[in-house]
């Protein structure tokens, strides 16, 4: 179990206390500053039985939880899996959670930031002490809340990077997936991946499911259909996942990247989803692409008008299905049903990246 | 916001209470009821107290200054700090502990406050409270009004401005719940125009504003608002909003609005996907409630109310009536009206599969036969018109489905369907009007089967049963033609003039009248046709048949040999139709009467002509070939192959441009038939002039000389006929005595010879030789593979892949190696033409069959009329044998057959069909095929040498000795120069003769075997042998 990286434990020692608010730090400050929070004991309550006393937590040790009692010397452990009914209060300031009530809000700052960060880093190794026992998970998922509002994503996914996100829970993989969607969207695609590669994709919870899904369309919309494949592929091993979506996508990313269009017998293994199921149009979509690579263009306007036949406006194949159907009756010579078509794409799904390539048709 | 007012600590009450009452001068505390009680006492209970137990102490103090007339602005102050105090106080019990008349009484005490206290600091958060109660207990009415004497407030600058949307927003949901969105219209669009509305007020007034506009009938004002419905999130789910949206694109589709219609279907969401929604989020938060049951750790309490909620929320939704039906019929319906055929078939065939119980569902059913038909989709309208009709219900279009299936079996050639369908139509609707049509349809199908009996007969039948009906003006108008195919045109005159006579507005009077000129031409009446055709030129000048005629009127001319208008009628044709036989006939007709006139350049011209209109469509080969031959009727060969070329140049690259891929080949075989010719006769000029013997051999020896031209045909025939009978050659070149004196011959002096070759003759030599010499020069020095292999590279180098996948399937028919590695695969298919498409059918066989198979697939079903198509259906059945189907060999041997019988593999094929009748052990099938072959006179030879032989195989095969014995006899005695079959034909009728005892024949015929020219290279030799020697 690796809730924290051991290894960074000679690094972090010796640096003094400091609270700048400089949003200009570099990332060596942050990096230095979470470091030497992470390395202090952490100070709890520890309730048990109703009565409560003050102890301070030093260090996980071989499922042995080290601590040493308030103002006394000598240190204590006992085994991570007898803790029973302690509960462990970390107090926190009516500041921080002021912070907490407006994380998502626009006025969360940097101040609000940093008292995250006194809360959260001290925690982060004790991540292993089971969650009916603490709240840390939650206070140190909060943390990774603050910094991708505030962009900081170079640390959040430096924290990430410590975790173990499969024990962690849900709503833990879903903030990984969170900063990985953020980096996504600064372009970030390979430190993206990487954040993507804690995550046990093919294993992850069905409640995060459709973020992953974002994430590898937002990198298949980016046309990185290497990486938004790679994805697809472990969804589709993924047991909770019932659906064909993945499966499809990732045909869908291979047929871009020059593949499968020699495969002769490809569109009959790939049509198997009936007509009425969410996904037809989905499989009708990438028939239509096989064919038109392999300028079939019969089988092409038949494959896409199907889809349309069963497409909604809010499944994220549609707009290019709109696309594609442009394309097919244009290549009928149906020129002004292409046109309109085209222009629908446009109207309907102004924010698609379809809508731009329709533009650009109607505009030659 | 409804609880965070629970809280607030009311010890500042107490202290206000504290410091006002211990100024007052209203005494001490000295009861225990608290009317009996002083003001210091009251407050002091007060202090000391909840205020649920000191509440009539407070309510005490309330009627103690509410009496007081002459109550002060402290005692005021305290007045309205008590209605607030007991307002929040009744609010919190009405909200923690759901007590009954709080609400009441919250509410009244914040009326009170407001009304005598309107700018107190806390009358808002009593309106807040009022507003909430109201929410809490769904009294939508009531909470409108308090929520409209909030906004009035702020605009009296009573409360912030900053309460305002949230307030707004209250309205809007509150008109949206209770679906006045008429009434909310004017707050709606408040709430979207302001610019003080938070996105998310905006979003949801939008959304609004949508079902609002929709209520009102305005659609065209709900357009601009449909663009936030792409962010909108979780409203985008809302049920009554999707209803709106579908309301709206029928108020669009009624004002023919049919774009905006669309836009308005495409975006509503169904019911179902609403529901799947919602189920998806429900599945996926019970998932993670899931993990933490699976880690034994406490659910947190708002994860648990949200999967509570949601529940309950697709419960409810499932309760909803479904607008699904309606919505795809209006959204197929209205594609079909803004011409997307393609996506109008599929949403019908959706509402066939989907709602086949639906009330319309035969209206289903035959539009979507309907549509299938007008995209084209011919196999589709087939099954779906046969659905149609196999349901007992569905009559109201059955006639009309009866008509199009028929017109669409014709389309698909299941010429069996158009006939049986036909006649259950004429059964059952003799006298309909669609009968004209119906049997139009049979008749055609008669015609295309080449069945003209059966059409004679059941048609004449119905002209019989049903002489006036409507169907029997297409019944005459088939049975003429019947009778104008067999050439019996007198009878077929009958028919027409009926038609001429009973139809004069009728579908095919015009087309009769058109017939009964061909008719007249049929018999030979050429006047009277020539008549008949130019009045009615002038009747229908735009007429279809146009064309035709002039073409007609050509023939007549060049019949009469009236040259020039006999051209004017052919160049007349292409004006007036499209039918590219006619055209052909017209241009080739116009090169054949230009050739047998010797005007070469009028007919290389017409030619140009035609090869820069119709080098797609039509007969390229043949133009190509005839400018050739023109060229070298002028003399100029070199030109032709130049012309040969050039062609390849300029249409190689060009798919659609068929005929060109026979032009590699005679490119090839020109250029070396020419070069060879002039370099062989060069040579042997040469050769006589510079070699004595030779010379000599040549000119004295006739059989020498003959004997050498059979061995060298190259060799211009006029050279050497000139050798062997122009004076000065034959004297000149060849051995001459010299004249003696006539002492000599007194004198018996042998006599002398010359035999050096005279100056005259040499002369004559040396011009021919020169002349050789500069017509060879005229031709490019480059091998014509050379030639071509350069091209191969230019063609690379340009990506002109059509003319590159030409040339290597012109390589391999040359058998000329390709010049460079090339890999083919399915994205070349679409430049292939389809020669070249056939090719590669053929060359990947083996190594890549299902592209192959692609391949020939191409050429069937995207260039059916293709010079390619039997060769591509060879391919496919020397597949499908392959794969072990033989019938399905056979019928595709057979399709090449009907329609190809000029193809030159038709021989080949025939047998080969014959052949798999015998492999699949039908000989009597086989038999008859054989047969078949010894009636095409056209294939005398070798052909008829296999197909006797195979005959006598049939024959033994089913018993019939003698008639086998009958055939393999002629078979070795009628073509003894085809050795393979004369020594087949005579071991087995040896082994045949074995069987009948008849051993000295049988010894007799292995000796004939043996006596075969090269009878030792034969299979059965060994055998025969070895049988010869037993014997």
């Amino acid at each position: 179990m690796k809730h924290f990286n051991k290894r960074l434990l000679p690094f972090i020692a010796g640096f003094a206390l400091s609270i700048g608010l400089d949003s200009t730090a570099g990332a060596a400050d942050w990096q230095k500053k979470a470091d030497r929070l992470s390395s202090q004991p952490l100070s709890v309550s520890w309730t048990n039985n109703g009565a409560v006393s003050q102890i301070n937590l030093v260090e996980i040790r071989d499922g042995f939880l080290a601590f040493n009692a308030t103002g006394q010397p000598g240190e204590a452990s006992m085994p991570l899996n007898t803790l029973g009914e302690i509960w462990f209060t970390h107090s926190s300031s009516p500041e921080y959670n002021k912070a907490i009530g407006i994380i998502e809000k626009d006025n969360f700052n940097l101040q609000h930031l940093e008292l995250l960060r006194q809360t959260a880093y001290p925690m982060v190794r004790f991540l292993d002490i089971p969650q009916k026992n603490c709240a840390f998970v939650a206070v140190v998922s909060n943390l990774v809340t603050g910094l991708i509002n505030l962009g900081q994503l170079d640390e959040a996914t430096s924290l990430i990077g410590q975790l173990d996100i499969s024990q962690l829970g849900p709503e833990f993989e879903k903030k990984a997936i969170q900063l990985a969607q953020a980096l996504v969207d600064e372009d970030a695609h390979a430190k993206a991946v990487e954040v993507i590669k804690q995550v046990p994709v093919d294993k992850i919870d069905l409640s995060n499911t459709d973020i992953i899904f974002v994430l590898a369309h937002t990198l298949r919309e980016q046309e990185n259909f290497t990486d938004a494949r790679n994805i697809y592929q472990q969804l589709s091993q993924n047991k909770a996942i019932e659906s064909k979506e993945s499966e499809y996508w990732s045909y869908y990313c291979g047929l871009n990247l020059g593949e499968l269009i020699e495969d002769h017998t490809f569109d009959k293994k790939a049509a198997v989803i009936e007509p009425g199921d969410a996904h037809f149009p989905l499989q009708q979509l990438v028939l239509g692409i096989y064919y038109a690579k392999r300028e079939q263009g019969k089988e092409a306007m038949r494959a896409i008008s199907q889809g349309i036949a069963f497409a909604t406006p809010v499944e994220p194949w549609t707009p290019e299905l709109m696309y594609r159907s442009a394309l097919a009756y244009e290549k009928v010579k149906m020129t002004d049903i292409s046109k309109s078509v085209f222009e629908e794409t446009v109207r309907f799904f102004p924010n698609s990246k379809w809508a731009a390539s329709a533009q650009q048709e109607l505009d030659k | 916001m409804l609880r965070k007012l629970l809280y607030a600590p009311y010890l500042l009450c107490i202290i206000l209470l504290a410091s006002v009452f211990s100024t007052n001068a209203w005494g001490q505390p000295k009861a225990q009821t608290p009317a009996e009680m002083s003001n210091a006492g009251l407050l002091t209970f007060i202090q000391q107290n909840p205020l649920q137990k000191a509440m009539p102490h407070m309510l005490e103090v309330v009627k103690r200054i509410e009496e007081d007339k002459e109550a002060g602005e402290q005692l005021n102050a305290l007045l309205g700090r008590c209605y607030f105090e007991l307002s929040r106080f009744h609010y919190n019990q009405f909200v923690d502990k759901k007590k009954a008349d709080a609400d009441i009484k919250c509410i009244a005490y914040g009326k009170k406050l407001r009304k005598r206290f309107p700018e107190d600091t806390n009358a808002i958060t009593t309106l807040q409270f009022e507003i909430n109660c109201y929410q809490i207990n769904k009294q939508w009415d009531y909470m409108r009004v308090a929520l409209e004497s909030g906004l009035e407030g702020i605009t009296k600058g009573l409360y912030p401005r900053a309460r305002k949307s949230q307030w707004l927003e209250d309205l809007c949901y509150s008109y949206a719940t209770k679906a006045l969105w008429e009434e909310g219209q004017p707050r709606f669009l408040e709430a979207y125009e302001s610019p003080f509305s938070s996105h998310k007020l905006k979003q949801l007034a939008a959304i609004y504003l949508i079902q609002s506009y929709e209520t009102t009938k305005e659609p065209v004002k709900a357009l601009p608002l449909i663009g936030t419905l792409q962010t909108s999130k979780e409203n985008r789910y809302d049920p009554n909003l999707n209803l709106s949206l579908f309301k709206l694109g029928n108020q669009f589709s009624d004002e023919g609005e049919y774009s905006s219609a669309n836009y308005m279907y495409f975006l509503c969401l169904t019911i179902e996907t609403i529901i799947k929604h919602n189920q998806d989020r429900l599945d996926r938060l019970q998932a993670r409630n899931q993990w933490y049951r699976n880690k034994s750790t406490p659910i947190p309490p708002e994860y648990k109310a949200e999967v509570a909620s949601l529940r309950a929320y697709v419960e409810e939704l499932k309760k909803q009536p479904s607008y699904t039906g309606p919505l795809k019929y209006h959204r197929a319906r209205n594609l079909e009206s803004m011409g997307r055929k393609f996506d109008a078939y599929f949403a019908y065939l959706r509402l066939i599969h989907e709602h086949p119980e639906h009330d319309s569902a035969e209206l289903f059913e035959y539009t979507a036969f309907n549509q299938a038909d007008e995209i084209k989709y011919i196999e589709d309208a087939v099954e779906l018109g046969e659905s149609y009709l196999s349901k007992e219900d569905n009559q109201r279009y059955r006639k009309e489905a009866i008509v199009k299936l028929v017109a669409s079996y014709f389309a698909v050639e299941r010429y069996d369907r158009v006939h049986a369908l036909g006649r259950i139509f004429v059964k059952e609707y003799p006298e309909h009007l669609y009968g004209n049509n119906v049997v139009h349809f049979m008749g055609f199908a008669w015609m295309r089967l080449g069945q003209v009996a059966e059409a004679r007969e059941a048609l004449g039948g119905y002209l019989k049963s049903y002489p006036d009906a409507p169907l029997a003006q297409s019944a005459h108008y088939w049975v003429g033609l019947g009778d104008v195919i067999e050439q019996e045109f007198e009878d077929a005159i009958v028919h027409f003039d009926n038609i001429i006579e009973n139809y004069k507005g009728g579908n095919f009077y015009v087309e009769a009248r058109f017939r009964r000129a061909v008719c007249d031409f049929g018999i030979g009446n050429y006047d009277a046709a020539e008549t008949r055709f130019n009045t009615w030129v002038d009747d229908y000048p735009e007429n279809h048949l146009r064309g035709e005629a002039e073409v007609f009127l050509g023939d007549i001319d060049a019949y009469y040999a009236k040259i020039e208008t006999s051209l004017a009628h052919y160049a007349q044709v292409e004006s007036f139709t499209s039918k590219m036989n006619l055209i052909d006939h017209a241009y080739f007709e116009s090169v054949r009467l230009l050739d047998a006139n010797r005007r070469y350049q009028d007919m290389i011209d017409i030619l140009d002509r035609y090869m820069d209109r119709y080098n797609e469509t039509g007969n390229l080969s043949r133009a190509i070939l005839h400018i050739g031959q023109a060229y070298e009727s002028k003399g100029q060969p070199e030109i032709m192959v130049q012309s040969y070329y050039d062609a390849i140049v300029k249409y190689g690259n060009n798919a659609k441009a068929e005929g060109v891929d026979q032009i590699f080949q005679e490119f090839t075989k020109k250029h070396t038939k020419f070069t060879t010719y002039y370099q062989s006769t060069i040579d042997f000029i040469q050769k006589i002039l510079s070699d004595d013997a030779f010379r000599l051999q040549m000119a004295d020896d006739r059989k020498a000389l003959h004997m050498y031209r059979m061995k060298n045909q190259n060799i211009d025939s006029d050279v050497i006929d000139s050798i062997l009978r122009d004076q000065t050659l034959r004297e000149g070149l060849g051995t001459r005595a010299i004249a003696q004196t006539d002492e000599e011959v007194l004198a018996a002096t042998p006599v002398q010879y010359d035999d050096t070759i005279l100056p005259a003759a040499r002369e004559q030599l040396e011009t021919s030789l020169t002349e050789f010499k500069a017509l060879l020069a005229r031709f490019p020095k480059e091998a014509p593979e050379d030639q071509l292999g350069k091209l191969f590279k230019s063609a690379q180098a340009q990506s002109q892949r059509t003319l590159e996948l030409r040339l290597l399937a012109a390589f391999d028919d040359l058998g000329i190696e390709a010049p460079g590695e090339t890999t083919i695969t399915i994205q070349d298919l679409p430049y292939a033409s389809p020669a070249a498409l056939a090719w590669i059918g053929s060359e990947l066989r083996k190594s890549d069959p299902t592209l192959a198979e692609l391949a020939i697939a191409r050429v069937l079903k995207d260039h059916p009329d293709s010079l390619a198509m039997p060769d591509a259906l060879n391919t496919k059945a020397i597949m499908a044998y392959g794969a072990g189907k033989i019938e399905e060999s056979i019928s595709l041997l057979d399709v090449i057959s009907d329609r190809y019988p000029t193809w030159p593999g038709a021989q080949q094929n025939a047998l080969r069909t014959a052949e798999l009748y015998l492999e699949s052990k039908q000989p009597a099938k086989a038999l008859e095929r054989y047969l078949e072959i010894l009636q095409i006179r056209d294939w005398r030879g070798k052909t008829w040498a296999e197909a006797c032989f195979q005959i006598g195989l049939c024959y033994e095969a089913t018993n019939e000795t003698l008639k086998a014995h009958g055939f393999y006899e002629r078979t070795y005695l009628s073509y003894r120069q085809f050795p393979k079959w004369a020594g087949k034909a005579y071991y087995r009728d040896g082994l045949l003769l074995e069987e009948m005892k008849e051993i000295e024949s049988a010894k007799k015929v292995y000796d004939a075997f043996l006596q075969l020219p090269d009878a030792e290279n034969l299979d059965e030799y060994k055998e025969v042998r070895k049988r010869n020697e037993t014997l």
